[in-house]
């Protein structure tokens, strides 16, 4: 039977103290920490015991060493000369343990150790939170863009919708990580200053903040994820999960293949990221294949030569949509669009989309008698003032008819009953 | 020249600059500054990298030889100076404890 156990390691960056407390216990329950990774954690089988552990920051620590360093031997060095053996790293953090419980210090000096914090975390955390921020708010940004030029249709596709709110939460979680840094920065000079221990990088209300919005990212994602397989049938959801989790375990397996070769640290990174890069590029072209194959409607959606229906349905709307493609000229063509949202501030939305979004609609706002509504717009578009259709506005829905001619009376009392608008 | 922080030394700046007033090597600093001070004064082996990583950039002390990645340093003038002007400043401050205090002028 393997004596290697694998757990996940949920935890939060910079959490020092947090980790040093879990590998205790973990121990404690017979389970030593071998190697640390961003998500798998692997423990080796012993027999239980009560160890200590620290865990600092090392300036050149990199998952991209191949080896550990000279001035990072020295320093483990240093630690096993008063008892610290070196268990294992990642990143800049270097973990230590030791059988005496009552072992000194790693850091005896409050304001040094702030300082060598500071310096690491700059180099990485931060800059990772940066460049991460940078990273999203451009993303956000051009799907935003993309989503207000349908905005209706699109506030009605839950995994459009899960999708954005998948970047505003990471935007939020990672602005949340830079202010709590420079906070905890003020924090911990001041408490040096008048002769205080550096406080931990993360407080208890700080990881709190971390764990919740990382697990509100989780549940979004699961639930996007849940939402595309709804939507799409095998092959996108094939596709569409290679295209995101490929690059990424690409980029990892090339990392540690450049350092199992023997690569330096910069030759490993920048070899990385030009495979991270390529293969992100593969994997978009990958998505923008899997949204041309075929999409599985739901019973409510029909499909024809002639006529298209559809429903569209996320937590904000509800979204029924008809076309008429028959050419014949004894038959009106009558398209509509039926909007029910779930939400007073998602109305609003809409009816500004529908009657706002256009300038060059020129809007009259009439009373219908037939369509019994709150409130029944007239649309004209030109100098020639063409008539395209209404915009009629319910309590809890909003349809928009469009057609080239005016209905009559009647056909208003058809198109009331036929589309049960009472 | 030294930055402003080290105006004033820190007990364990102290001893490690007066352990190399001899040429000595990081492992041995640690050690050394427990025996001359009754284990009163503890040097964790993180604050005394980044010390004498700080000290060699400040040019307090210079790494003299590597042996099998084992560092010696030794202090320079501008640390010799450093020293100098810590005994002086602790020196008044002792003076000025017995004057105002001990004797109640």
């Amino acid at each position: 039977m393997s004596d290697v156990v694998i757990r996940l390691g949920y935890f939060v960056e910079g959490d020092i103290l947090g980790i040093e407390r879990k590998l205790e216990k973990m121990a404690a329950k017979g389970l030593f920490i071998e190697t640390i990774g961003p998500i798998f954690w692997t423990y080796k089988k012993a027999k239980p015991k009560q160890l200590k552990y620290t865990v600092t920051y090392f300036k050149e620590g990199s998952i991209y060493n191949c080896k550990a360093t000279d001035n990072q031997k020295i320093y483990f060095e240093f630690g096993e000369s008063i008892g610290w053996q070196f268990v294992c790293e990642f990143n800049q953090l270097q973990v230590f343990c030791s059988d005496d419980i009552n072992c000194m210090s790693f850091e005896t000096d409050e304001y040094e150790k702030f300082m060598n914090i500071k310096k690491c975390t700059k180099k990485s955390y931060l800059k990772d939170e940066v460049i991460k921020v940078v990273l999203w708010i451009i993303l956000f940004a051009m799907q935003l863009s993309s989503f207000q030029n349908n905005l209706i249709d699109n506030l009605a596709s839950l995994p459009y919708v899960l999708g954005i709110s998948c970047f505003v939460i990471a935007i939020s979680l990672s602005l949340f990580k830079i202010i709590d840094y420079f906070w905890w920065c003020k924090k911990a000079s001041k408490e040096i200053s008048i002769g205080n221990e550096c406080p931990p990088m993360i407080s208890d209300f700080s990881k709190s903040i971390n764990i919740g919005f990382r697990n509100i990212l989780l549940i979004v994602c699961f639930y996007c994820i849940i939402a595309i397989i709804g939507e799409s049938n095998n092959l996108n959801v094939g596709l569409l999960s290679f295209s995101i989790i490929a690059p990424l375990l690409i980029f990892v397996v090339a990392i540690k293949f450049f350092k199992y070769k023997g690569y330096s640290a910069k030759t490993n990174k920048i070899l990385s990221f030009v495979i991270l890069i390529g293969f992100t590029i593969v994997g978009t072209q990958m998505i923008n294949i899997s949204n041309t194959t075929n999409i599985i409607y739901d019973i409510e959606t029909m499909q024809s030569a002639d006529y298209t229906y559809e429903k569209d349905e996320s937590f904000l709307l509800t979204y029924y949509q008809y076309s008429n493609n028959v050419s014949d000229i004894d038959i009106p063509i009558i398209d509509y669009q039926i909007i029910k949202p779930k939400f007073n501030l998602i109305y609003d939305i809409c009816v500004n989309d529908l009657l706002y979004k256009n300038d060059w609609y020129d809007i009259k706002q009439k009373e219908i008698k037939g369509f019994n509504a709150n409130k029944s717009y007239e649309i004209y578009v030109g100098s020639s003032a063409r008539f395209i259709g209404y915009v009629i506005l319910y309590d809890d829905k909003i349809v928009n008819i469009e057609t080239e001619q005016k209905l009559s009376e009647e056909q208003i009392l058809i198109v009331y009953d036929k589309l049960n608008l009472n | 020249m030294a930055r402003e922080k080290y105006k004033t030394l820190t007990e364990q700046m102290f001893y490690i600059l007066i352990c190399l007033c001899n040429e000595c090597c990081g492992v041995d600093i640690m050690k050394k500054v427990l025996m001359i001070t009754n284990d009163r004064v503890q040097v964790g082996p993180g604050t005394l990298y980044s010390l004498l990583d700080n000290f060699v950039q400040e040019g307090i002390i210079i790494e003299t030889k590597i042996e099998q990645r084992k560092k010696s340093y030794l202090i320079t003038e501008v640390g010799r100076q450093m020293l100098e002007n810590e005994y002086n400043r602790l020196n008044t401050l002792a003076i000025d404890y017995q004057k105002l205090v001990k004797e109640g002028k």
